[in-house]
């Protein structure tokens, strides 16, 4: 959990504390995937930061990785591209990599990771 | 205030030392007129490290016929130098295990450093070189610079991990661009600090520029391939989500084919559940 001031606070970010402004009043909930509105409104209210969590995945992608539940290839292809977007796909290693990595994510999508991460 | 990677290392919150033990062994490795029966008595004097030392020599990873009971037994069967990097290996894991951060799962961190130790070691091997326990412990600390970072300047690093998770950008450069320098030149000072070899050394600083790497590059690159390897296919191990770039030229100089990486990519997923629990068990 890390606390971070607004200006650091992105879309799909997930709140770990739940925020209340000066009356006590909800604005959200622990749990929430902080939205654009969100954003504008915490702003709005003067907030100063929000406790989110850091996850070693995008907020965004985090719920469903969590649940390890079944993935389209959709998903896989979204996480791979996600995960190698820094690697040249025309190099040999790395084409052969991300074979073995749809591979493993579509194995893993039938038995749950043993990697947890 | 700019602050130097030698600063942060000898700032103002002190950083673990390695035991007095590890540091006596290793100068007896350099030292022409010791031998393997000197080491071994030093390394007997602390009951702990020897525990710990029979434990790693005992254990599945190494798979050996008959039980090993003796500190002088184990440099017999594995060898004065591996056996010095595994100690080396287990005591820093033990001395950092404890340093608290709220940026990143430690569980996560140790994980993604033990799988590219493993890989690292396995890549050495393929290549036929000797020591390969020397490239497991540069792949098990090639990123020991990022604890010392989020430790000593958690606002800073927050805000690398940040760029490099959220904004696209690459995570040593986020580093550069925020502090003016990346947790490969912090691990390398902490190297040097600890007076350890020199191709830890560079192993380490260029683990994301294996070409820079002026007197161990093959050290260098085994410990970059692995890092790339091990960060594509275990989502999630190191800071960033994203697998760092490939140096071609690191590749290159493994000579390894690439249809070498799916076998190796097993034996890596079944040696890692032992290093596990041998290192951070």
């Amino acid at each position: 959990m890390s606390y971070f001031t607004l200006a650091w606070l992105r879309e799909g970010m997930v709140v770990q504390r739940t925020v209340s402004d000066r009356s006590g009043k909800v604005l959200l909930k622990a749990g929430a995937i902080l939205t654009a509105q969100d954003l504008t409104r915490l702003e709005a209210e003067d907030i100063k930061g929000v406790e989110v969590l850091i996850a070693d995945a995008p907020p965004t992608t985090l719920p469903k990785q969590l649940s390890a539940g079944p993935q389209t290839p959709e998903e896989i292809e979204q996480r791979l591209e996600q995960r190698f977007r820094h690697l040249d796909k025309d190099h040999p290693l790395v084409k052969e990599l991300l074979r073995l990595c749809r591979m493993r994510e579509t194995l893993h999508t039938a038995e749950p990771s043993q990697h947890g991460s | 205030m700019a602050v130097s990677p030698r600063e942060l290392i000898t700032g103002a919150i002190d950083l673990p030392s390695l035991p007095e033990v590890v540091m006596r062994a290793m100068e007896l490795v350099n030292d022409p007129e010791s031998s393997a029966i000197d080491i071994g008595r030093v390394l007997s004097e602390d009951t702990a490290m020897t525990a710990r030392l029979l434990k790693i020599v005992n254990s599945p990873f190494y798979g050996f016929p008959s039980r090993i009971e003796t500190v002088s037994r184990a440099i017999t069967v594995i060898g004065t130098l591996d056996l010095l990097d595994l100690i080396l290996a287990t005591s820093v894991v033990k001395m950092f295990s404890g340093v608290p951060n709220d940026l990143v799962s430690m569980d996560s961190f140790w994980k993604h450093s033990l799988y590219s130790g493993v890989v690292a070691r396995l890549l050495a091997a393929r290549s036929k070189q000797p020591n390969v326990e020397h490239f497991f412990v540069a792949g098990l600390l090639h990123d020991l610079g990022s604890l010392v970072i989020y430790r000593k300047m958690p606002e800073l690093a927050r805000e690398a991990l940040l760029r490099a998770r959220y904004n696209g950008r690459i995570l040593r450069e986020a580093e550069q661009e925020i502090m003016g320098f990346d947790h490969a030149a912090v691990g390398a000072e902490l190297m040097r600090m600890w007076k350890l070899p020199n191709s830890l050394v560079e192993a380490i600083e260029f683990h994301h520029t294996p070409s820079q790497a002026q007197h161990y590059p093959l050290v260098a690159s085994v410990v970059h391939v692995a890092d790339v390897i091990a960060s594509s296919v275990r989502s999630g191990g190191g800071a960033s989500e994203a697998a760092p770039p490939l140096d071609p030229g690191a590749w290159d100089l493994l000579k390894l084919p690439v249809q070498a990486v799916e076998a190796l990519l097993v034996e890596a997923d079944q040696q890692f559940g032992d290093a596990q629990s041998m290192i951070l068990g």
